[in-house]
């Protein structure tokens, strides 16, 4: 294997990816990258470009989804649950304006959000 | 001797020497650190696990921001050059990665880095793998579970390059 994929160096190189797409798709690349990804502070530059800060003592990677749903008009359960472990008052914030919902029912919801808004 | 004048000879992996200014070679924390714990004499310093050809460019990049710094060059007028420096074919830029962490340049580092981190940009997996000779080590049924759950990335990647 290339010398370059050296663990200390790909995070380097992770932490400068900018927007979450392309995040995501480097965390299907092989397992270190993902365990990587998986780190909270290499959501930091999505959020910065984004201009989206973190509330005090938050998590970059929450805090990339919750805005990231809200700017696309998605709930969380849209994105998968495990990319957010978001908490009751987030979910209700974004399920009412979530586009998926009005367009196909509930059949993209997460079963976290199904239990939430009272339905199977 | 003072450190305005002294000159750092720096020989690379494949013994090749190269003279350097003192404030242009101690950029690199670790070429400082050697410095400060030898005696004035000595002026050599090995630099194992980089070639000729790699140092040749680390020092390049070091020369110019020394001078930059000292006649106080514009941020933009710098910004150009870097993006000039690092128009390299794939595999000096990652040795330019990799000998800018051995000799601990942050800001060469840095930009190394940015300028990787941008290559992958709108790459698929394969893709991705492909650029870093990286084998897949997933199993089937991991991959798929991963795909789909990441679908939302490819989506929002297609809107972008529909919108560009």
């Amino acid at each position: 294997m290339d010398p370059f994929l050296r663990e200390d160096l790909s995070r380097c190189v992770l932490r400068w990816v900018d927007d979450g797409p392309t995040l995501t798709r480097c965390a299907q690349v092989c397992k270190m990258w993902r365990d990587i990804v998986a780190e909270d502070e290499s959501w930091y530059m999505a959020c910065r470009v984004m201009g989206w800060t973190r509330p005090n003592s938050g998590r970059w990677r929450r805090t990339f989804f919750l805005n990231y749903c809200r700017l696309k008009n998605l709930c969380p359960g849209c994105l998968g649950k495990r990319h957010l472990d978001m908490d009751e008052e987030s979910l209700f914030t974004v399920i009412p304006i979530c586009s998926w919902i009005k367009s196909s029912g509930l059949a993209r919801l997460g079963t976290g959000s199904r239990t939430l808004i009272g339905q199977d | 001797m003072t450190e305005k004048g002294r000159i750092v000879k720096m020989v690379s992996q494949d013994q090749e020497e190269f003279e350097v200014e003192y404030g242009v070679a101690t950029m690199s924390t670790l070429i400082a650190n050697v410095l400060q714990d030898v005696s004035e004499e000595t002026t050599t310093v090995p630099i194992p696990n980089v070639n000729a050809q790699v140092l040749a460019k680390v020092i390049e990049y070091c020369r110019y921001h020394y001078e930059a710094k000292r006649i106080d060059q514009s941020e933009e007028d710098i910004e150009r050059w870097n993006k000039d420096f690092m128009k390299v074919d794939n595999k000096t830029l990652f040795n330019i990665l990799i000998a800018a962490s051995f000799l601990d340049i942050a800001d060469l580092l840095d930009l190394g880095c940015k300028t990787v981190a941008g290559m992958i940009k709108d790459k698929s997996v394969e893709q991705i793998r492909e650029l870093f000779c990286i084998e897949g080590d997933f199993t089937e049924e991991q991959e798929a579970k991963m795909r789909e759950e990441n679908n939302w990335g490819s989506e929002m990647s297609q809107e972008n390059n529909a919108a560009q």
